[in-house]
């Protein structure tokens, strides 16, 4: 097996990922402008939707980016339990409140897209209610996390969480479909290989936003864990300087 | 003795394992429990109480759609092209609610053949396409409908 | 002038996609603040940290920093 304990290494992940963090960020800010610019200006309205399908191409990724960051959180969470990788929690830390906006995102612009196509805000039905349990699998694993003096044993409590709810994003992906569990929701249009559910004029703009949102994805996970190691250093810099302080006598 | 690494691992995959085994079964038993709506054709199978507050779903049949006269009240029927059912509903209609449409509508069974609802909620199909191109289809006879 | 209002009204649901706009531009950008400030206050401290750090080793004779 490869030895991943060397890119779990701090130091070789702060210089790694400094040359990329720029570069993603450059992405972000790119591709939103693209995107935006596509979708609320050059995308034609639908011809059932009308202009609400401009919803979709915030909507959409964000619930695909919320599932990616659930699956990464959950993998590093499992990576941290038994493989005890020094950055594993971190990164799952990291990870955390991106996907929870992700899938507040998804939650409040579907429903604003649900009040004038479907009549409603909101129903209990399998998919929606799902989505909202992820949502509070993230915030509960960051109240996990942060809930124990000793935070080694919050990292471990949160990553439990973490990966007892990774049984819901195969839920929401699939069983929906799968299970024949009649929802409001309607199915996914893109994994439609057949005919082209998503017409190529709404398909591009739907594409750049999805790779927008996952540079940003990218960039403050990256940035997350640049910020959690620095932040390392400072706690151990402050604890180097108390002992010597107590050594030589407090000389400030 | 087995590494404490490799005994994590397994406790872990087994712990999801089996916890995920669990999950699939009861969705699998609430299968009934967790569908959104029931179909024409199930309520004709098995009726069900009147006193249930329940969930139909269907298209709304061609040429079935009346206005009441207090401009509020709509009458129509819900198929799924083998059952259907008679549905009487006061209030605002969806904007997508048409002949053809898919709908979902909640309320009460007043007999086996006819629903009072008190909430109606437009069902969406997976197609995303501007207006010129779902005009193209149907014209070129390649339109097809793909709801449940 | 009357272009852009009908533009904003996206023919009655205007308020419905404005919004949802806004929420997602609101959240990531928010995040994204937060983030940068977490980040820009912990490398003022590192560097803090460094400066009275290296000043303690030059009092000490070692080598001088930045």
């Amino acid at each position: 097996m490869i030895n991943l304990h060397r890119y779990a290494n701090p130091n070789q992940f702060m210089r790694l990922s400094s040359p990329l963090v720029p570069v993603v960020g450059f992405l972000t800010c790119s591709l939103f402008p693209i995107g935006l610019y596509l979708a609320l200006f050059v995308s034609p309205p639908d011809y059932e939707q009308r202009e609400t399908v401009r919803i979709m191409y915030v909507h959409v990724p964000a619930a695909w980016m919320a599932l990616l960051s659930y699956t990464l959180m959950a993998t590093f969470s499992a990576v941290a339990l038994i493989w005890r990788h020094p950055l594993a929690n971190v990164m799952a830390r990291s990870v955390a409140p991106i996907g929870a906006s992700f899938t507040l995102i998804c939650l409040i612009t579907g429903s604003l897209w649900g009040q004038p196509t479907w009549g409603t805000w909101w129903v209990w039905d399998a998919r929606l209610t799902s989505v909202l349990i992820l949502f509070f699998l993230f915030v509960g694993y960051l109240v996990l996390y942060g809930a124990f003096d000793d935070m080694a044993k919050g990292a471990r409590a949160a990553g439990l969480i973490a990966i007892v709810g990774f049984i819901f994003v195969p839920i929401i992906k699939f069983s929906v479909d799968l299970l024949d569990l009649r929802t409001l929701h309607q199915g996914a249009s893109v994994s439609k290989l057949s005919s082209p559910a998503i017409h190529e004029s709404m398909m591009w703009p739907l594409m750049i936003m999805a790779a927008a949102y996952l540079c940003y994805l990218i960039t403050f996970l990256l940035l997350g864990v640049r910020t959690e190691i620095m932040a390392a250093r400072l706690r151990a810099g402050h604890r180097m300087r108390a002992e010597k302080g107590v050594q030589l006598g407090s000389s400030e | 003795m087995m590494a404490p690494k490799r005994r994590r691992l397994y406790l872990v995959g087994g712990g999801m394992t089996s916890l995920g085994l669990a999950v699939c079964l009861v969705i699998f038993a609430f299968q009934d429990n967790l569908v959104f709506f029931y179909s024409p054709s199930e309520l004709a199978k098995q009726p069900l109480a009147a006193e249930q507050r329940i969930r139909v779903g269907g298209l709304v049949q061609e040429g079935s759609v009346v206005s009441e006269g207090d401009g509020l009240t709509t009458r129509f029927r819900i198929t799924d092209l083998s059952e259907s059912i008679a549905v009487t509903y006061t209030g605002i209609l969806p904007s997508l609610f048409r002949e053809g449409q898919g709908v979902i509508v909640q309320g009460y069974l007043q007999s086996p053949e006819s629903f009072v609802a008190d909430e109606v909620l437009a069902k969406h199909d997976e197609n995303y396409m501007p207006p010129e191109v779902a005009e193209a289809l149907k014209q070129s006879g390649q339109w097809k409908e793909s709801r449940d | 002038m009357e272009a852009l209002n009908e533009y904003l009204w996206m023919g009655g649901d205007g308020i419905f996609i404005w919004s949802a706009y806004s929420a997602a531009a609101i959240l990531l950008g928010g995040l994204a603040l937060v983030m940068l400030v977490g980040k820009r206050s912990v490398e003022k401290r590192l560097e803090l940290l460094g400066d009275k750090h290296s000043q303690t080793r030059k009092e000490a004779g070692a080598h001088d920093g930045p």
